[in-house]
This record gives structure tokens, sequence and C-alpha cells, in this order.
């Protein structure tokens, strides 16, 4: 989930909260006096009302693109045996990942992105690196191990592993010996 | 309950499709490298509540003479899970077919995720201070 979904759903969670909140107020018998004190203030205020209003029809929107877009995604890698499907869930996977390579030395944390395609998984990680080491060989070795980790653990073929070095930072020293 | 039947000379034999579950995730659970059964949140609840439940993650689908069976696992950090799935298919197909004289037509394995191991814990924990 990236920021602006988080964004997204953090006020749409908001502005429900605060309707449900006056709803259950109202019908316990508060007059609600100031909420419609706003709202007809609203009418004088037309451009705010109406950003306000295409705000929240915007965000709606946004959430229901959300909802068939996550919906239409592969969640996981199936397997047809004789007995029947042995089906990985790709968090599963994304945890295989990120324990393959973190250890390897050199990279300080590790966010994995996965998609089943038909040629087998379609892998993207986003790592940060510690200074001092060459970037084209830890990013080599980062996708040589997933490859052959995966290949070995899942069984599955691995199609390709894009390896985006998003920071460079050193490892945090420690406070204490 | 739904349940099968089956007729003998003496009767009518019964089996809930609770204890199908139950055959079936005993039979996963004993398989090496399977870490637990990942019962989603009904389960999660159900345990917090105290009510330790034997067929957490388990679906059955159970006819007059067949069964069919979902079962949702984590499994341990580093074994190949091809072969602990079909370890699984095999253990779930014999105790249920050995026990309920039901056929198994499907044994369906869903990991959920992987249990890594914790990082071991201090033998003994030196003052912070002399």
């Amino acid at each position: 989930m990236n920021w602006l979904e988080k964004l997204v759903i953090l006020l749409v969670s908001l502005l429900l909260l605060a309707g449900g909140v006056g709803l259950f107020a109202f019908m316990l018998g508060w007059q609600g006096r100031p909420l419609f004190a706003w709202l007809l203030s609203l009418q004088d205020a037309q451009i705010e009302g109406a950003v306000l209003g295409a705000a929240l029809l915007l965000g709606g929107l946004y959430l229901l693109a959300m909802f068939f877009k996550n919906g239409r995604e592969v969640q996981a890698i199936v397997q047809e045996t004789e007995l029947g499907q042995v089906e990985v869930s790709l968090k599963a996977v994304a945890n295989l990942v990120q324990r393959a390579a973190r250890e390897i030395p050199g990279i300080r944390d590790l966010t994995p992105v996965i998609k089943v395609e038909p040629e087998g998984l379609d892998i993207r990680v986003v790592v940060q690196v510690v200074p001092e080491r060459s970037i084209p060989a830890l990013a080599a070795q980062v996708q040589s191990q997933i490859r052959d980790y995966l290949t070995e653990t899942i069984g599955c073929p691995v199609h390709r592993v894009m390896v985006e070095v998003r920071d460079v930072r050193p490892e945090p020293k420690a406070k204490i010996d | 309950m739904p349940e099968t039947k089956e007729r003998t000379e003496l009767g009518e034999l019964r089996i809930a499709n609770e204890v199908v579950g139950v055959i079936a995730g005993l039979a996963a659970t004993e398989v090496e490298g399977v870490a637990g059964m990942s019962g989603g949140l009904a389960g999660g609840i159900a345990e917090m509540l105290g009510r330790r439940n034997l067929s957490k993650g388990v679906k059955v689908e159970v006819g007059e003479e067949q069964a069919a069976i979902d079962l949702f696992v984590i499994v341990e950090y580093g074994v190949r899970i091809p072969d602990v799935a079909w370890k699984i298919q095999e253990n779930v197909k014999r105790a249920i077919e050995g026990m309920t004289g039901l056929d198994v037509v499907e044994v369906n394995i869903h990991v959920q995720g992987v249990n890594f191991p914790q990082p071991e814990e201090r033998v003994e924990e030196q003052p912070r201070v002399r």
C-alpha cells in the first residue's frame, strides 16, 4: 500500500467516523445545531463546499478502483499435484524473499513486490544498501540468491528479479559493546 | 451439523464433517516442516477465547462416499515447500481414508505463511551497572 492509498483511507475513515458519531449523537437527542450551522455556512462558501464534495467524490472513486484492482491480482502461486493443488500465498513468498536477501552482507533493508506471470515469478526488490560496497556486485548477488532460493524452496520458476537501490545508508552503530 | 452417513448391517453410521476436519488438521500438523494451521480471523478469536480448535485452518467438503479437503498451513523456514505439501497430502489422505472409509479425491494445500525461528535468547542477562 503506498502513501496515497494510506492517505485516502485515513481521510475517508475520519469522515466516516465523524459522520457515525454525529448520527449516533443525533439519534440520542443531540440537536446538531453546530453541524447544521456548518452545513448552512457551506452555502455561502460555494467554492469550499464544491472542493470538499469533489474531494469526497474522488476519494470514494479511488477506493472503489483500489477494490477492483486488488480483486484482479493473482495472490498466490498455484501448482498442481496428483492429489490436488498446492498454493503458496504471495505474502509467504515475500517473507522468503526478505529472509533470503537479508542474509547478504551489505543489504540493510529490503521490500519485495511480487507478481505472478505466465513465465514465472516477476520480482522487484527495493533495497537499502550500506556504503563502500560495489552496488552492481551486490545487486547481482541479490538476484542470484533470490532466484536460487525460491527455485529450491517453492519449486517455481523465477522469470525476473529487478533490483532497485533506493538508498545508501550506513549500518546503525551499536550503542554499547 | 453436516455429516456423512453409511449403512451397516446393524444400522447407520454417521460421521460429522467436524470429525473429518479434526482428522485432517491433526494429520497435517504432524508432518515435519508444518509450523501450524492458519485459521483466519474466526480461528484466532476462538483461540483467544481459550477454545482449542483442532480443525482450525481446515475446510472439508464431504459427500456420501468422497471427501475434498482444503488446508491452510504455515510452514517452517528452510523447508522445501513442494515436498512438505506432498507429505501433507499423502498423510491427510491416508488418515481420512483409514479412519472414515471415505475416498479422498482432493487435498488442496494453501501455504499462508512461513514461520521464522526466533533469535536465541541470551542465556544470562548481564547487569547494566556494577
